[in-house]
């Protein structure tokens, strides 16, 4: 491993760990002054590390593995791995973090940015370590972590919604962990180890007789994982976490949290460690679609912003498991591609929903109209978010989407690719509903007086909305260099 | 022999749980948790499997109580009318998840039982824990210290800021 390697891997791990801890040492007054510039300064560092430790991996094609404390002697030690995948998430976790903290620093009340800031960076921790891990058990250790954080946030304010909202998750999250560790017990009963290099191994040999357990333990896992995705039908807790948490803390879980948590880990163990397994493609298969369906077709009946917003993450997310479940080279890209784009128009549109929160002091569509003209970067960026969850070429959006339907179709999942084209459809449908009742029509009088949201604010939406914008130039280019190397 | 000593002691165990999640004083709670949490290490032990026995000991046992009742010397009594609402809002609340919770460990109990063969007995690495815990678990240190900073910010959240 060469010296940029350890300064970026480091920079992943070490220096969060040490931020949280000299950020504690610092008089209370100095950091509650400092919190929001400090996250803000941070998770950017994080970010560079990561674009800069992507563009090695994809150009090298390789992956990375080392021990982060001390050399460990054991053949079969645990340590952290990174591959581009792992590297991709640790950018777009660092990013959620950076448009988050800019969404804070005016949102967020002063007394909270402490808590605030110190329970971001250790999501951040959590959700490296867990892309970064080699075995199940240290994986769910640092999911714990980040959804223990998650919960905590959502009940910031500690006002009776965010409480509710919390406690919805936190039951949820409960239910989910007993499910994971059953699973992994009844993996580690049959194949005697939860490292994942011999998880593969066990499955490459012939199939002992009690494979049905090793099958049970996959679908408790599988429930598990659901349950934190928020994928229908385990969706319950969702609408209610993200509409009840502070603007801040939506940005980070539509952009992240959830994502990282159960996606990225459906993503990991079935589409890498155990792809193609037989009955749980099929289970992933119906979960998808129904998660893509009912999240669209609910979106439609709703009139709170967040709350169309949340019921499009369980839509748009369903895209990413029926790559999943397809599990070609071409699907799984597209789920990593649609997991990133998500990312990016998911968490612009958080951080227009706090804009408009802010300025008219609701979010339900009925009472809003014609703000296009008094905000038009929030107007902008929140159309340009829109059309790439749509799928509109040539936007990010489109890409991932198209791939993933694609690889449907060609893998034989044809009436699936369908009805996920048809439900993107309903896409367009639910988000020029909300686009045409917010920023399009006539003004409100009450609203005559509203003006464009907070420097940092527009800032983030700035960010995402390029990115968004970039993609579409920057996917393609990415997709020919994969070709060019036999990746897809 | 063993067997009986392990069901009584499962017994035992999972009493000492429902007293943590029924019992309204939060020290009792805690208390109550610190003892199940003996019993399971010395399940462990029995089972062969003294890493996670030491474990459950220092983390669950030790440090997660001594963080639990230090979090509770910072609370102040509810007063009679809190306590009310808080009572019916309590059996509400937890009844649904004691059900699902005793239908999934029945499921489990009864499963394995049927499985019984199979159950991967004591560990055979030959390491001893010393050379476990820093040879080949550093991912799970690193997991600690960021679980433990978790616990402090979110106690610091419910209960230390002053709304």
């Amino acid at each position: 491993m060469n010296t940029v390697d350890m300064l970026v891997l480091y920079s992943f791990f070490v220096l969060p760990l040490a931020a949280v801890f000299v950020f504690n040492l610092l008089p209370r007054r100095v950091s509650d002054k400092i919190a929001v510039h400090f996250l803000t300064g941070l998770s950017l560092l994080v970010l560079i590390s990561a674009v800069v430790e992507c563009i090695q991996l994809l150009t090298k094609f390789d992956y990375v593995s080392f021990s982060l404390l001390w050399d460990m002697k054991a053949a079969n030690a645990s340590f952290f791995y990174l591959d581009l995948t792992s590297c991709v998430v640790i950018a777009c976790t660092a990013l959620s973090v950076l448009c988050a903290a800019l969404v804070a620093k005016d949102s967020l009340r002063p007394e909270k940015k402490y808590s605030f800031v110190n329970l971001a960076v250790i999501i951040m921790l959590a959700i490296n370590g867990m892309v970064m891990v080699t075995d199940l058990f240290s994986f769910y250790v640092f999911l714990e972590v980040a959804g223990i954080c998650a919960f905590i946030l959502v009940a910031l304010n500690k006002d009776s919604q965010g409480l509710e909202g919390s406690f919805k998750y936190f039951l949820m999250s409960a239910l989910a962990t007993a499910f994971l560790l059953i699973g992994m017990a009844f993996i580690f009963m049959n194949t005697g180890s939860l490292y994942f290099v011999e998880i593969q191994a066990f499955l490459s040999k012939s199939y002992t007789a009690n494979y049905f357990l090793f099958q049970l333990g996959l679908c408790f896992v599988l429930v598990g994982l659901c349950i934190k995705a928020g994928i229908t039908p385990f969706h319950g807790w969702v609408p209610d976490a993200y509409q009840s948490a502070p603007a801040s803390v939506s940005v980070l879980m539509g952009g992240i949290v959830t994502k990282a948590c159960g996606i990225y880990a459906l993503i990991r163990v079935f589409g890498f460690i155990l792809p193609d397994f037989g009955f749980v493609t099929d289970i992933l298969m119906i979960f998808a679609l129904l998660a893509i369906c009912f999240g669209a077709f609910t979106a439609m009946a709703q009139s709170n912003f967040k709350r169309i917003l949340a019921y499009s993450s369980i839509s748009q997310l369903g895209y990413i498991v029926l790559a999943v479940a397809v599990g070609t080279p071409l699907a799984i890209v597209g789920a990593v591609l649609h997991f990133v784009n998500h990312s990016l128009f998911k968490g612009s549109l958080f951080v227009n929903a706090d804009a408009i929160e802010r300025e008219t002091g609701t979010l339900e569509i009925t009472q809003l109209g014609g703000l296009g003209k008094q905000m038009p970067v929030t107007s902008i960026s929140s159309v340009l978010s829109f059309l790439s969850a749509a799928g509109i070429p040539p936007l990010s959006g489109f890409w991932s989407k198209f791939l993933i339907i694609l690889a449907a179709w060609l893998a034989g999942f044809k009436a699936a690719a369908a009805i996920a084209l048809i439900a993107s459809l309903v896409t367009i449908a639910y988000f020029l509903r909300l686009q045409k009742a917010v920023f399009f029509g006539k003004s409100r009088e009450e609203f005559a007086d509203i003006k464009e949201s907070s420097v940092s604010n527009k800032a983030a939406a700035i960010v995402l909305s390029a990115l968004t914008v970039a993609g579409s130039v920057l996917i393609p280019v990415v997709l020919s260099v994969l070709k060019a190397n036999g990746l897809i | 022999m063993t067997g009986i000593t392990l069901l009584i002691l499962l017994v035992i165990m999972v009493l000492f749980l429902l007293l943590a999640l029924t019992k309204k004083s939060l020290l009792k709670s805690a208390v109550a948790l610190a003892c199940a949490s003996v019993m399971l290490t010395i399940i462990l032990f029995i089972l062969a499997a003294p890493w996670g026995a030491v474990f459950e000991l220092s983390v669950c046992a030790g440090l997660i109580t001594v963080v639990f009742i230090s979090t509770i010397s910072m609370t102040d009594a509810k007063s009679k009318r809190e306590d009310y609402e808080e009572r019916k809002l309590h059996n509400k609340k937890f009844a649904p998840l004691f059900f699902i919770l005793a239908v999934v460990v029945a499921a489990t109990a009864y499963f394995l039982s049927q499985q019984a063969g199979i159950v991967i007995q004591g560990n055979e690495l030959g390491y001893d824990f010393k050379e476990v815990l820093w040879n080949t678990r550093q991912t799970d240190i690193v997991g600690q210290i960021v679980l433990v900073l978790a616990a402090v910010f979110g106690i610091t959240v419910f209960f230390k800021e002053v709304d």
